[in-house]
């Protein structure tokens, strides 16, 4: 039986910080973005973990994925092109930490 | 303590933010045995014994060596193998057999030719 999902802890529009952490195992969270902030533009829906299932596992309950915008001067400190041009990446639920709030 | 850089933890595979050469679109032809492989992840797949994240992770895991001198649907093979390893489809003594068998095939081929060469070459020269 499937496990119930939980309700996305984050909104479209809320500021959320990629988290600053480097498992080994498959990881679908690129590394180049770890520990940057971006906006939250979508939840994606609920999806199971590929780092779960990468090792034959089945994933449940299903988490939710959300695409973060991110700002092409978060992540190349030389960047020279529109400051508004922006980056997407689509992150799982357990990727995400709240700005100002960083976990423990 | 030991300084650990941690750009030690980036796949090789993950190549997203780092500086790179201009790459060219490569249109080819796949050859026969690519087309097999990719057949053979299908099938392995729809009989629920290969998910995408399994291949990807076998892949993203063989090591720097190998993942960059392997063309793609040789990391391909490369990882099924390991997969299907760990899945107990089968055991790693069966798999060298198998392998040892395809060696000797191509070994017997090669000689094969070899010969039917020499035999022409005998041939034209009386």
């Amino acid at each position: 039986m499937a496990v119930p999902s939980q309700d996305p802890k984050f909104e479209p529009g809320e500021t959320v910080r990629i988290r600053n952490a480097y498992p080994i195992g498959h990881c679908r969270t690129p590394f180049y973005i770890r520990g940057l902030s971006g906006k939250v533009e979508r939840i994606c829906g609920h999806f199971p973990n590929p780092e779960e299932l990468a090792y034959g596992r089945d994933s449940q309950p299903a988490l939710p994925l959300y695409r973060v915008r991110i700002c092409m001067t978060e992540i190349w400190s030389d960047y020279s092109g529109p400051s508004q041009d922006t980056v997407e990446v689509e992150v799982f639920e357990h990727w995400l930490e709240h700005v100002g709030h960083p976990n423990p | 303590m030991i300084e650990r850089d941690l750009t030690e933890f980036r796949g090789v595979h993950d190549l997203g933010g780092l500086l790179n050469e201009p790459f060219a679109p490569d249109e080819h032809e796949y050859e026969p045995w690519e087309k097999r492989v990719h057949a053979m992840r299908e099938l392995l797949a729809s009989k629920g014994l290969l998910r995408v994240d399994e291949l990807r992770r076998a892949v993203e895991g063989m090591g720097e060596e190998k993942y960059k001198r392997l063309s793609y649907y040789e990391q391909w093979v490369w990882a099924m193998s390991q997969v299907m390893l760990e899945r107990g489809l089968f055991t790693d003594a069966e798999f060298g057999a198998c392998i040892e068998q395809v060696q000797q095939r191509t070994l017997a081929e090669r000689l094969g030719t070899q010969a039917e060469r020499l035999g022409t070459q005998t041939q034209g020269s009386d």
